[in-house]
């Protein structure tokens, strides 16, 4: 029992990081219906420029990783209203396969810009989250697990209230519904898609750098990785749904820890998608997913 | 004049959709299109809204070239369409809906008092408010969906056939309603199939076939027109 209540907590915490890494790529897919494969080189471009500021300015402290998350979000996000300006935009209007294909081409292109700057090899992650563990009876708590969970919640708890009290929520909602008839209410199509995207690269980048600072690790997979665990996120839980990040996340680092604690280590990336096959058998679009009506 | 359109050419890629038409829609009037399926008729007014890239011609609303404007642009001047197919945001409730009309106003008690002009419009609306808009029947969907283009407080409203798909009962509902929003002096460009029901309501129309202007003329003489009667009113 005790096993099992300490590899709970260790997959909660995974999952918070994987619904961060997620959020972005959700709203893209809730918007726009585009796969976004570029999602995770996105990212990791991101906690790239994050590490780099943190070998600048240091790792101490609470300032210096802060400054450092924000610019290398921030970096991100800017990267991401560019891809959108050049890469999607232009074909917004045609076939969701010709969005994909550039989707993939922005990856690549996003993926070797990263490895001619910090290599293909991965990296040691100064991790600035607290180091500390609280023994509650048998089971250890890491603080960092805390602090992880903590900042997804509150994140996705915040993109929550802006999307349903906001106007520019309010706008989100509105394209995801329809996008022709969201730009005929008013709706600047052109501020929100970029917003989202921009949005994306940011938060994507904080979890990507929770991501980091948890395993210690930086490496230019954690991309690719990202990009799955994102759609098996989103997949599970609900396109656009924020809720649904949160909980699919938790759901699918949940069962991975079963997984590998239980059964051997490789069960772990096959068990996400068991879990995900058995819940699209009862809910074809996802647990907090809402279903598209298409008009004839 | 309030909307002035001239040689007016709307491509799809290399197809041409709308060959080239002109007409215009005077302050206070109700101009209607007709033309069967396929004529153009939806091409025209989303070139207008600008939701169509790819169009030539010009375009002046209030003597302003609209041309490729931004969709959200063409309705802070005072356009408002309400698309075909009764579009109404499905899992937004009525009243999230009506709300949504008004996007590009910030005016919040003039935002209050519009909805409660469009609850005395379409009684309706007020019971259903809190109901999610794709619940709802099609007749109060279309309902809907023109009381939402009449909270961005357009001057000029555009309604694309406003009466497919709907009953015959139904359609003469919304044409009474057509018919209360015109007295109270919006403009109005109605594009239609439904030929008789338009020019019921219009003062003038044109008639659309493939992509070009046929006839145009008073709705008096629309309607007394032998050959409009045969084509489009089956009688």
């Amino acid at each position: 029992m005790t096993y099992f209540l300490q590899q709970t907590v260790n997959g909660i915490s995974v999952g918070a990081i994987y619904a961060m890494i997620a959020v972005g790529y959700s709203m893209v897919y809730g918007l726009l219906y585009l796969i976004n494969f570029a999602h995770g080189d996105l990212y990791v471009l991101g906690t790239f420029v994050v590490f780099s500021c943190m070998t600048v300015f240091g790792s101490q402290g609470f300032f210096s990783p802060l400054v450092s998350c924000l610019i290398g979000a921030c970096v991100a996000g800017f990267v991401g209203i560019l891809t959108e300006r050049f890469a999607y935009r232009p074909i917004r209007s045609g076939s969701r396969n010709i969005s994909m294909v550039s989707a993939l081409g922005i990856s690549a292109l996003l993926k070797t810009i990263s490895q001619v700057i910090w290599g293909p090899e991965s990296k040691a992650f100064p991790s600035f989250l607290p180091d500390g563990k609280i023994m509650l009876g048998d089971i250890v708590l890491y603080e960092r697990c805390i602090w992880v969970v903590a900042f997804s919640v509150i994140i996705i708890a915040a993109m929550m209230l802006i999307v349903r009290y906001t106007k520019f929520g309010r706008g989100t909602r509105f394209i995801m519904q329809d996008i022709t008839t969201a730009s005929l209410v008013g709706v600047n199509v052109n501020f929100v898609v970029p917003a989202i995207y921009a949005l994306g690269g940011f938060l994507g980048t904080l979890g990507g750098v929770l991501y980091s600072s948890y395993y210690s690790l930086i490496s230019i997979d954690i991309g690719i990785l990202g990009t799955i665990k994102a759609w098996a996120v989103v997949t599970l839980g609900g396109p656009g749904s924020l809720v649904g990040c949160l909980v699919g996340g938790v759901i699918l680092g949940w069962s991975e820890a079963m997984a590998s604690s239980y059964f051997f280590n490789a069960a772990r990336d096959a068990v996400g998608y068991i879990v995900i096959i058995a819940v699209l058998m009862i809910r074809p679009y996802g647990l907090f997913g809402k279903a598209k009506a298409e008009k004839v | 004049m309030l909307l002035k359109v001239k040689n007016l050419k709307v491509f799809y890629g290399r197809v041409e959709a709308v060959h080239g038409v002109d007409f215009h829609v005077e302050e206070g009037e109700v101009v209607t299109i007709i033309g069967n399926n396929g004529a153009g008729k939806s091409s025209i007014l989303r070139a207008i809204s600008g939701v169509v890239k790819g169009v030539t011609g010009a375009m002046y609303f209030n003597g302003k070239l609209i041309n490729e404007m931004n969709p959200a642009h063409v309705v802070k001047l005072g356009i408002a369409q309400t698309p075909e197919g009764r579009q109404v945001f499905p899992d937004s409730t009525v009243y999230e809906n009506l709300i949504g009309g008004a996007y590009i106003r910030s005016d919040k008690q003039g935002i209050k008092d519009d909805i409660e002009k469009c609850y005395d419009l379409f009684p309706i609306l007020k019971v259903r408010r809190k109901q999610k808009a794709g619940l709802m029947s099609g007749g109060e969907q279309q309902m809907l969906a023109i009381a939402r283009s009449l909270m961005s407080n357009p001057k000029l409203l555009m309604l694309d056939e406003p009466s497919l798909g709907l009953a015959p009962v139904v359609v003469e509902d919304v044409y009474e309603t057509i018919a209360k929003i015109k007295k109270t002096g919006t403009s109005i460009l109605l594009v239609e199939q439904n030929a008789n029901t338009a020019l019921s309501v219009a003062d003038r129309g044109y008639v659309l076939v493939t992509g070009t202007i046929g006839t145009e003329g008073t709705s008096e003489e629309l309607l007394s027109n032998d050959e409009i009667r045969s084509l489009y009113m089956g009688v």
